[in-house]
């Protein structure tokens, strides 16, 4: 009767099976190949993402601004389908993930004395769990880069989207400089 | 007398004693034992790296003027590999192993004067970087600050904030992640 070994069960025959060398060397050699095969998947797929713009957007005043993005640099999981969400990325595999979010705004006139520009990674377009905030003095038109990132734990399904406020009356144009990534880290 | 090919696995010479079902189950075992150990586990670690993430949400710590505080943190939202303990530190986070590390933390502070808000962070009490922005009267500063940094096992990681508003000011929200990225 053939026997496996134990940890990764491949089959090796007895000393009381019936002689059959070539369909026993079969046995394990197909054995050992679907094994490492599976492990090249697993090694191949780890989730990977980004986005990135292509195109100026303009920003409202005063208001949450999910950004859109227009290209998708990688993904491995299928987590961005930007033909049905140009702002979301969802969780395909559950896990610790790194995540990434940049803008870069220009302002088209001379700020406000009380400015503030705030940009957040959100997850499921609810919560709020990184936020960079800045401020600047009044001054000529300029550009400004917000970057934020963190580690955070995610479900399969939770959605990660990056959002903008502002208070600047002034016309304002999100730069075709803006990322989301994220990767997953650990299980 | 059997040979080994160079990760060990045995196959039998032309001078040895017929005997296939040895030969191949020695091989068998050899080969099961090397994906197990040297594969499987390797790519398991290597998808599953020593993790932390933890914050502090809409409660304030006092930050002295002047003077470096060293954060607390109520909240440990994942820990793979026993960074943190509430029970014994809510400031500390000890690095598991030696490895390359991507660390980013976040502070909320009060608003205040125009000045500096820091956000510091430290191996062993002592300083590797940090991040500054300029705080203003009329709303909260909220930084991030992200690195990589070598660290060694057993280090203790702490995120620390300062101010020089000229008066102490409360740190509202907090957030740490850890991860190590290489070996």
């Amino acid at each position: 009767m053939v026997a496996f070994t134990p940890n990764r069960n491949y089959p090796y025959s007895t000393p009381t099976d019936p002689a059959d060398v070539p369909g026993a060397l079969q046995s394990f050699a197909e054995a050992v190949d679907d094994d490492l095969e599976t492990r090249d998947a697993v090694i191949n797929t780890r989730p990977y993402v980004k986005l990135r713009g292509a195109t100026t957007t303009p920003v409202t005043i005063n208001a949450n601004n999910l950004l859109p993005f227009d290209i998708e640099d990688f993904d491995t999981d299928g987590m961005a389908d930007l033909t049905v969400s140009r702002t979301d990325i969802t969780i395909q595999t559950a896990g610790f993930y790194w995540v990434y979010g940049r803008l870069r705004i220009y302002n088209n006139g001379t700020p406000p004395a009380s400015l503030f520009y705030i940009l957040t990674l959100v997850h499921n377009q609810v919560n709020a769990f990184v936020v960079a905030r800045s401020h600047i003095p009044p001054a000529a038109p300029d550009y400004m880069d917000l970057c934020a990132s963190t580690g955070k734990l995610f479900a399969v399904g939770d959605t990660i989207s990056l959002q903008i406020a502002h208070n600047n009356p002034n016309d304002l144009n999100m730069s075709r400089f803006r990322e989301l990534a994220a990767f997953k880290v650990a299980v | 007398m059997p040979g080994t090919t160079p990760r060990g696995y045995p196959f039998p010479t032309y001078t040895d004693t017929a005997n296939f079902p040895t030969n191949l189950q020695s091989l068998a075992t050899a080969v099961d034992t090397d994906v197990q150990t040297n594969l499987v586990t390797a790519v398991n670690n290597g998808l599953n790296q020593p993790s932390v993430s933890a914050f502090t949400a809409a409660t304030n710590q006092a930050v002295i003027n002047n003077t470096d505080v060293t954060m607390t943190f109520a909240t440990e939202e994942y820990d793979n590999a026993a960074w943190f303990n509430s029970g014994v530190s809510t400031t500390n986070f000890t690095v598991p192993s030696t490895g390359f590390y991507m660390i980013s933390a976040s502070l909320v502070y009060d608003s205040g004067a125009v000045s500096g808000r820091a956000i510091i962070i430290k191996s062993n009490g002592v300083f590797l970087y940090s991040k500054t922005v300029q705080g203003v009267p009329y709303d909260v500063a909220q930084l991030t600050s992200t690195n990589l940094i070598n660290l060694t096992a057993g280090n203790v990681i702490t995120v620390v904030g300062r101010q020089n508003s000229g008066v102490t000011l409360n740190v509202t929200d907090k957030r740490i992640s850890i991860n190590k990225v290489s070996s």
